[in-house]
């Protein structure tokens, strides 16, 4: 099933939550909705199910327009942040409860149940009052609660964020190969970049109600469309710095093959684990190093400007507060951006400027 | 589009029932009442009724049998004395009852509340016969270390003090409930981060635990206070207002002018003035409501 | 762990607090049991708490006996009470509802007045009660009786039941519009299973209120029909002391105290952790 958001427009008061924003998610695919809170994508599911009207806004179940229908006929898979599994019923009665709901065969729909919950993992629980269970069952109950009906559209809303870490990529694997198997349009609300990155077929980066970049994980990484998508996905942060501003001296002398003397008004992005310590002719000092176990965030100082680079840990042991080394970064790893509206800068040979127009990664030509 | 009507519309339809109910037998009758406190009615005479302003209330004020001020005195005194007493009794049982383990406690707690679940007039029966001079438990109590007899209910000096005690007996479990509930919530840790800082038990009861319970102390105030200005069924049933009027609080007087004495108008009048005092308490008791409820959210 | 050491000494007066108040609670109750559990030449003198006999010729005598009121005052009692406790929750659900899950300002100021008003004394509607149930023919009839008194907990009960209704999550409901549920399905598989424990709180308030209902029935039932035992206890009443028939009274109220205690027994584990009033506190 495909699932089409046009134009959709979303006010909580005065405020617009959701400012005209379109998603078409393909049959089969997971589109995963990343943003920081309040960015407006949990809004975006509300819509989907109904329970949250825009002001302007249509959406299309395969080319149907469903945005009068009532959320209970809408046929939506939903799993909750927290579960919301029923309190005062078994896990038996809480998957059931779809199928009841459509008033299917009390037979058929307990085959049903003991088919999902074994298919979950839940086989064994059934008799259980949800207190009973652990986070990672409860996540299993609501998510084959979600499934029994058959859904034609899967909405996960931070399925994972009430996980403890260990139990989450373990579950993240768990859910993507269900999608896969099952071939269900999933959309996929969650806070945590790599999240979105390891699990979804195409990521929508949302800011302030508008999705800012929607591409695959790996084109998003590698050409990031924006300012905000390149500082949201990836860990540590990227180093952005403003070749106009205090930064600029830093900024021209690493991005030197790529910007003209005059230039201004662009911003130079260098994500820490590709810039390399040592040899190198930008000297900067050691401020800090952390061990991240593998790596090690080496935190540097140029002058007045800083400098976050990720080093091997075998390099990062032997680096010492104090000490001054070199800096240097492989120019097919630098990211420009427009210093005013953030989208991102491709400059050709001859140097002209071409502004990135779509939110895909594609380059267009600048106006 | 008729999605929407209805959706708007849902709320006002589930109230319907609740409102109807409320306004034939809650409002309705009260709104009767503030009408019939500007007329002249009688029980003998409901129609055509002149309207006569506030005079009901000026021969309220002006009455010289009782006088006024009197029964203001005595209900001042009787609402004083309830509150008083339930909030002195209930704090100081939940206090001693907070260090008592949770399962002892809530068992404890109902006994104390089994009062709050007689009929008042049953209450008002029960304490009669404790005061009664020469058979009542009270007076028997006393004489066994030599004091008395006293003629409770109807000497001047001990019939009000009998009737609070009376009443606080009836209403002090669900103020030492209130404040049961508000102390359970206390954070452990800021009793605990007390008696590290090197506190005394006192201390700590008086400047940690008392402080974060006191909007549950207001609200318990409250309810003894509506308690004690609104009580009718047990000084009814112990002393109708009597003798000579020396009970009679304002809710009696309200009962006595319009029930037995048949004056609605005047009647009415007292009951304007009551609602006035308890609107006054009603807003208080939602003001403080809702800063409790926002403190839990 | 104790969260708060006591002192030996703090012990002692702890101890002497919880019992002197069981005492004051306890005693005036245990001597009405007694004399209406002790035969009737002694229920006057020797003025004790335990009787030397125990009988229940009294209860008999109340329920059965040439003076009696009878079994019909506590069955319109019982009428009172459970008419009252179901309109009031049903009244309160809704009302308590609709407060809890849309923005009603309107709404919430009419409850501040109305919560006022149910403060004050039945009593106080006597009269305005009268006029309305004899102008329009209902005058005698006691389910009006039970509705006046069913309008009087109803107030207190919708700011429960909101309290109740808010603590259930919205997500919930929510969650089963998604599974499909209509609105009338999710009330009754998901929010009001949910809202038991509240609904039941409020019930007993409400059957409490009704079962011990005395002022508007005193005026507005006429004598010998629908009148409940509150009322009709009275027939053992004289105004001057000696007169009056300690032991039926005793006997009577005791039988009228047996259902109330029972509900409240029941409930009490409930009532308490709700915490009564308590509950509105946190709503």
């Amino acid at each position: 099933m495909r699932l089409d958001i046009e134009d959709l427009t979303v006010d909580y008061g005065q405020v617009a939550a959701v400012r005209g924003l379109d998603l078409t998610v393909g049959d089969g695919e997971l589109v995963a909705l990343v943003g920081p809170s309040g960015c407006g994508k949990t809004t975006t599911l509300g819509f989907i199910t109904g329970f949250i009207r825009g002001r302007s806004g249509r959406v299309l179940f395969d080319g149907v327009d469903v945005t009068g229908m009532a959320p209970q006929r809408r046929g939506i898979g939903y799993v909750f942040q927290d579960y919301a599994i029923y309190p005062h019923m078994t896990v038996r009665e809480n998957i059931r409860f779809p199928l009841d709901a459509a008033k299917t065969d009390r037979k058929q729909a307990e085959h049903e149940v003991d088919e999902i919950a074994g298919l979950m993992g839940v086989g064994g629980l059934l008799a259980r009052r949800p207190h009973q269970l652990s986070g990672g069952q409860r996540q299993r109950v609501a998510l084959a609660r979600a499934l029994v009906k058959k859904p034609v559209i899967l909405l996960l809303d931070e399925p994972l964020s009430n996980l403890d870490a260990h139990l989450r990529v373990d579950v993240r694997a768990e859910i993507r190969r269900l999608q896969l198997n099952l071939k269900m349009t999933t959309v996929f609300v969650t806070h945590d970049q790599s999240e979105a990155m390891a699990i979804a077929d195409r990521v929508a980066v949302m800011s302030d109600g508008k999705i800012v970049a929607l591409t695959a994980p790996t084109t998003l990484y590698v050409r990031p469309p924006s300012l905000f998508s390149a500082q949201f996905i990836g860990s540590p942060q990227i180093n952005v710095w403003a070749i106009d501003g205090p930064d600029g001296a830093l900024a021209r002398q690493l991005a030197k093959p790529l910007i003209a003397d005059g230039t201004t008004g662009l911003l130079v992005g260098v994500r820490p684990e590709h810039l390399q310590v040592g040899g190198g002719d930008v000297k900067a000092a050691v401020t800090l190093t952390e061990p991240l176990g593998r790596d090690f965030l080496v935190h540097l100082d140029v002058g007045p400007s800083s400098i976050r680079a990720l080093v091997p840990a075998t390099q990062g042991v032997r680096l010492a507060v104090g000490e001054e080394v070199g800096v240097r970064i492989d120019p097919a790893h630098l990211h420009l951006f427009d210093a005013e509206t953030g989208r991102r800068v491709e400059i050709d040979a001859d140097g002209t400027r071409h502004l990135e127009q779509n939110l895909e990664g594609k380059v267009g030509l600048a106006s | 589009m008729l999605r929407r009507v209805l959706a708007r519309a849902t709320p006002w339809l589930l109230l319907i029932a609740p409102l109807l109910l409320l306004f034939l037998f809650l409002l309705l009758p009260y709104l009767l009442t503030f009408y019939y406190s500007t007329t002249a009615a009688t029980i003998g005479r409901l129609s055509n009724v002149g309207f006569v302003g506030l005079a009901n209330f000026e021969a309220v004020l002006a009455s010289r049998n009782p006088p006024f001020p009197g029964v203001v005195i005595v209900t001042a005194t009787f609402t004083a004395g309830t509150l008083a007493g339930s909030l002195v009794l209930g704090t100081v049982l939940a206090l001693a009852l907070y260090t008592v383990p949770a399962g002892r406690r809530s068992a404890l707690l109902a006994v104390y509340l089994v009062p709050w679940v007689i009929a008042g007039v049953v209450i008002g029966y029960t304490w009669k016969l404790m005061y009664d001079p020469e058979i009542g438990l009270a007076n028997t109590l006393l004489g066994s270390v030599g004091i008395g007899p006293i003629t409770w209910l109807s000497d001047k000096a001990t019939s009000i003090a009998a009737l609070v005690t009376a009443n606080v007996w009836a209403g002090y479990g669900i103020v030492l409930l209130v404040i049961s509930a508000a102390l359970a919530n206390v954070p452990p840790n800021l009793i605990l981060a007390g008696q590290v800082d090197g506190a005394s038990v006192t201390r700590v009861i008086r400047r940690i635990i008392l402080p974060a319970i006191r909007p549950a102390f207001l609200l318990a105030a409250l309810v003894a206070l509506v308690g004690g200005l609104n009580t009718f069924d047990l000084i009814y049933a112990m002393t109708k207002g009597g003798p000579l009027y020396q009970t009679e609080t304002m809710a009696l007087e309200m009962y006595r002018l319009t029930a037995l004495k048949g004056s609605i108008g005047q009647g009415a009048a007292v009951t304007v003035i009551l609602f006035s005092l308890s609107l006054v308490l009603a807003v208080v008791y939602v003001v403080l409501w809702r800063r409790e409820n926002r403190k839990w959210t | 762990m104790d969260l708060i050491r006591l002192s030996p000494l703090q012990r002692v007066v702890r101890l002497v607090l919880i019992v002197l108040a069981l005492l004051f609670t306890i005693l005036p109750l245990l001597w009405i049991f007694s004399i209406a559990l002790r035969p009737g030449s002694q229920a006057i003198f020797p003025i004790s708490v335990v009787p030397s006999s125990l009988t229940l010729d009294n209860i008999y005598a109340v329920l059965f006996g040439p003076n009696a009121i009878g079994l019909t005052p506590y069955q319109n009692a019982a009428v009172y009470g459970i008419t009252a406790a179901v309109t009031t929750a049903v009244a309160a659900s809704l009302g308590g509802y609709a407060l809890a899950r849309y923005d009603l300002k309107a709404g919430q100021a009419v409850l501040i007045v109305i919560l006022a008003l149910s403060f004050l004394p039945a009593a106080s509607r006597i009269v305005p009660l009268f006029i309305l149930l004899s102008s329009s023919g209902h005058y005698g009839d006691p389910l009006f009786v039970i509705l006046a008194y069913a309008a009087g907990s109803t107030p207190l009960g919708i700011w429960l039941m909101a309290g109740t209704f808010r603590q259930i999550p919205i997500r919930l409901e929510q969650a089963a519009r998604i599974d499909g549920a209509s609105a009338f399905l999710t009330m009754r598989r998901v929010v009001l299973p949910l809202a038991i424990p509240g609904i039941l709180v409020v019930a007993t308030l409400a059957f409490i209120d009704g079962w011990n209902a005395y002022s508007l029935p005193l005026i507005l039932i006429p004598k010998d029909t629908a009148q409940p035992y509150t009322v009709a206890l009275q027939a053992y009443i004289r105004e001057v002391g000696f007169g009056n028939n300690w032991s039926l009274l005793s006997a009577g109220s005791l039988v009228g105290l047996v259902p109330v205690l029972a509900v409240f027994a029941l409930l009490q584990r409930r009532l308490v952790r709700v915490g009564g009033l308590g509950s509105a506190i946190r709503g």
